[in-house]
């Protein structure tokens, strides 16, 4: 081959890729997936989907003015209340290459399950539900982060309300699940701590339905509070069931896992006057004034107690996600190592993943919903409450 | 002695729910040998049906005037609509299957009562949650020295009783109940001496399928919660109470019905840490039951002649 011919051909290369140059289209954006799971079928779809909601939200509201640097998809899949469910659907995203966070779960036991699968695949887990202390204080892994408060903190907040209301004497009812189990030792442990005393814990399952027989164990004990350690329905059946049995002079309380609508709809009157030791109140700021706008100008389903949690989930994935990129390794590092501002407050996480702040609410039910204790009719005194003796 | 009687009259309730199911059950294996797996999730259909006939008829005003008379119409439809439902049951699943080896028939019948329960949670607005069941029963009753009784308990314990009274003067005293004897003792003499089989069988669907209908507004009412998925615990329950009575016996349900019931309330008062364990108690009675007297409290010793 002659010198002469392989100039030549060199410079139409070049003039070719030179050309090229000038016509390419701009480099497209890289599509990464994020994770969300939570129960989006069965008795807690309502929070669920709630979540759900919020979540895409987030997502659609960060995307929505075209600058973020990578098109998102969100993979949705549902645990179904249901730590079997929970594994299988946390094994299908974290074993997804393209996958590079997960908001996840509002059960704990699911929680419990999940987090080694998470920890095994090294994707970031951001809890916007569970308040089992043991998710994130029961092992050492990064890869967890909660958005909510512990159990523990919940507790206390039920305690301190115990003691202003000067009921010292309770009686535990709790569903035999982690979650039902550790709320009992735990508002056990803040209650005595202040002076007050647990007279028996009784377990029931979840599915159970009739009660009779615990109710009428706890009027034996007659004490001045019951306490309800579990999730909204049976809740529901043990309130519907203990004024049935004329135990309406003592006041009931429960955690977060029975602060859903649902309860006030189940049980209709019998909901008055009720308390939750709840989460996060979207009142109490202008973010979340704005959050509650937004969602329902898109959704009619409500957003639940956690919806707050899960748009900040997202808030808190897709910072990390545009600050270092789709690496895995470098989004557990960098939320874990930085402080966030959502809807809820300041995200701040302790040195193992627990965001401290979150607006723990004390709620009572006023008409079938929950209102924030300051705000209602029985703290201004316009309602006396139907356990007042 | 007070929390003994409250707990009597609790068990007294849950008994008569658990003997609605299980005389159901029963019916189904005396006549053609089926236990029939979709029993529970009929009952859970009588609950669903009942709800939106409810909202319907309070939107259209008639309940505030005449709910003493809409209320016990309501509950007759929905009997009758379950009731047919039986019959379909029978006309679709089982008369193809009835020569076709039981366990198929068993299998088929664990497949409708999944079909039933799926259903309502696809077709029932938010059907996977749990659902606020309507008070039909007057709520309120009388108070006794620190005694409750519920109106509502006191209905459905009357109500329980009124039905096993009439199911028994049907079986017993009309010619209806006389096929089903000789078809449940047996079905080919019977057809030799003219009985029409399968206006009997059918007739046990219709009964049986009402029943569970009954037995799933009034576990809805007293609960006052409608779950989709509740069939199945009902059901077990209901074929427990059967075969700790004697399965195929109808005496036997009842006492099957009332004794379980009796076991789970006073097991969970009685025993410490019980009430998490109530099932446990209750399906280990049904073990003994297997073990020691495999036919049950009034079933009959079958001898097998070789």
């Amino acid at each position: 081959m002659s010198k002469k011919l392989v100039l030549v051909m060199l410079a139409i290369l070049i003039a070719a890729t030179l050309v090229g140059c000038g016509t390419a289209k701009p480099a497209e954006k890289q599509t990464v997936k994020i994770g969300f799971i939570g129960p989006l079928s069965g008795g807690g779809a309502a929070v669920g989907i709630g979540a759900k909601n919020s979540f895409q939200l987030k997502v659609d509201e960060v995307l929505a003015d075209g600058t973020y640097p990578y098109n998102i998809v969100v993979v949705y899949e549902d645990d179904a209340s249901d730590p079997a469910t929970g594994v299988a659907a946390a094994t299908k995203i974290a074993s997804d290459p393209d996958v590079v966070a997960a908001a996840t779960h509002w059960n704990s036991p699911v929680g419990l399950a999940t987090v080694d699968i998470f920890h095994k695949y090294g994707v970031a887990q951001v809890f916007w539900g569970t308040i089992h202390r043991d998710i994130i204080y029961g092992n050492d892994y990064k890869e967890p982060v909660r958005v909510i408060p512990t159990s523990e903190q919940s507790m206390e907040l039920a305690a301190e309300y115990a003691v202003k209301f000067d009921r010292m004497e309770w009686v535990i009812i709790n569903d035999t699940t982690d979650y039902g189990t550790k709320i009992r030792d735990e508002f056990t442990t803040s209650l005595e701590k202040r002076g007050g005393k647990v007279l028996e814990a009784i377990g029931v399952t979840v599915g159970q339905q009739d009660f009779s027989a615990v109710i009428t164990r706890v009027k034996e004990l007659n004490p001045e509070g019951i306490f309800y350690a579990g999730v909204t329905t049976e809740a529901a059946g043990v309130r519907i069931q203990s004024v049935k049995m004329g135990l309406t002079d003592v006041i009931f309380m429960g955690p977060p896992g029975i602060q859903s609508d649902t309860f006030g709809e189940i049980t209709q009157a019998d909901a008055e006057g009720t308390f939750v030791s709840g989460t996060f109140d979207v009142n109490s700021s202008e973010a979340g004034k704005a959050f509650v706008a937004a969602y329902n100008a898109k959704y009619t389903e409500p957003f639940e107690q956690n919806g707050p949690y899960a748009y900040d989930s997202a808030a808190i994935i897709l910072e990390a996600l545009k600050a270092v990129g789709p690496d895995r390794t470098k989004i557990v590092d960098y939320i874990l190592s930085h402080t966030f501002k959502g809807v809820i407050g300041d995200i701040q996480w302790d040195e193992y993943g627990q965001n401290g702040v979150g607006g723990l609410t004390m709620y009572v039910n006023q008409d079938q919903k929950w209102v924030k204790f300051e705000d209602s009719e029985y703290a201004s005194g316009v309602r006396t409450f139907p356990w007042v003796k | 002695m007070n929390t003994f009687f409250q707990l009597l009259i609790s068990a007294l309730l849950v008994s008569s729910l658990y003997t609605l199911v299980a005389v159901g059950f029963t019916m189904y294996v005396g006549v053609i040998n089926l236990a029939n797996f979709s029993h529970g999730d009929t009952c859970v259909m009588g609950t669903f049906l009942l709800m939106p006939l409810f909202l319907f008829a309070t939107k259209m005003g008639w309940m505030t005037p005449l709910a003493g008379l809409v209320i016990p119409a309501l509950i007759i439809l929905v009997i009758l609509v379950t009731g047919l439902w039986g019959a379909g049951i029978y006309k679709i699943l089982v008369k193809p299957l009835l020569v076709a080896p039981r366990l198929i028939l068993l299998l088929a019948s664990v497949a409708a009562g999944q079909v039933i329960r799926e259903a309502i949670r696809v077709i029932y607005p938010n059907g996977s949650n749990p659902q606020v069941f309507p008070k039909l029963l007057p709520s309120g009753g009388i108070e006794l020295s620190g005694l409750t009784l519920g109106y509502d308990s006191l209905t459905i314990i009357f109500l329980t009783i009124a039905c096993i009274i009439s199911l028994n003067f049907i079986i017993q005293r009309t010619k209806m109940g006389l096929a089903m004897r000789a078809v449940s003792q047996n079905s080919d003499v019977s057809q030799i001496m003219g009985i029409n089989i399968e206006k009997t069988i059918i007739s046990v669907f219709i009964l049986g399928s009402a029943l569970a209908g009954l037995a799933g507004i009034l576990n809805g009412t007293y609960y006052g919660i409608a779950k989709f998925n509740l069939g199945s615990n009902l059901g077990i329950k209901g074929f427990s109470a059967a075969v700790i009575g004697g399965l195929g016996d109808f005496q036997g349900a009842i006492i099957g019905g009332v004794l379980l019931g009796f076991i789970e309330v006073f097991a969970s008062a009685y025993i410490p840490n019980g009430s998490q364990y109530q099932d446990v108690f209750s399906f280990l009675a049904v073990i003994a039951f297997l073990i020691f007297r495999p036919s049950g409290i009034l079933g009959e010793k079958i001898f097998e002649k070789v």
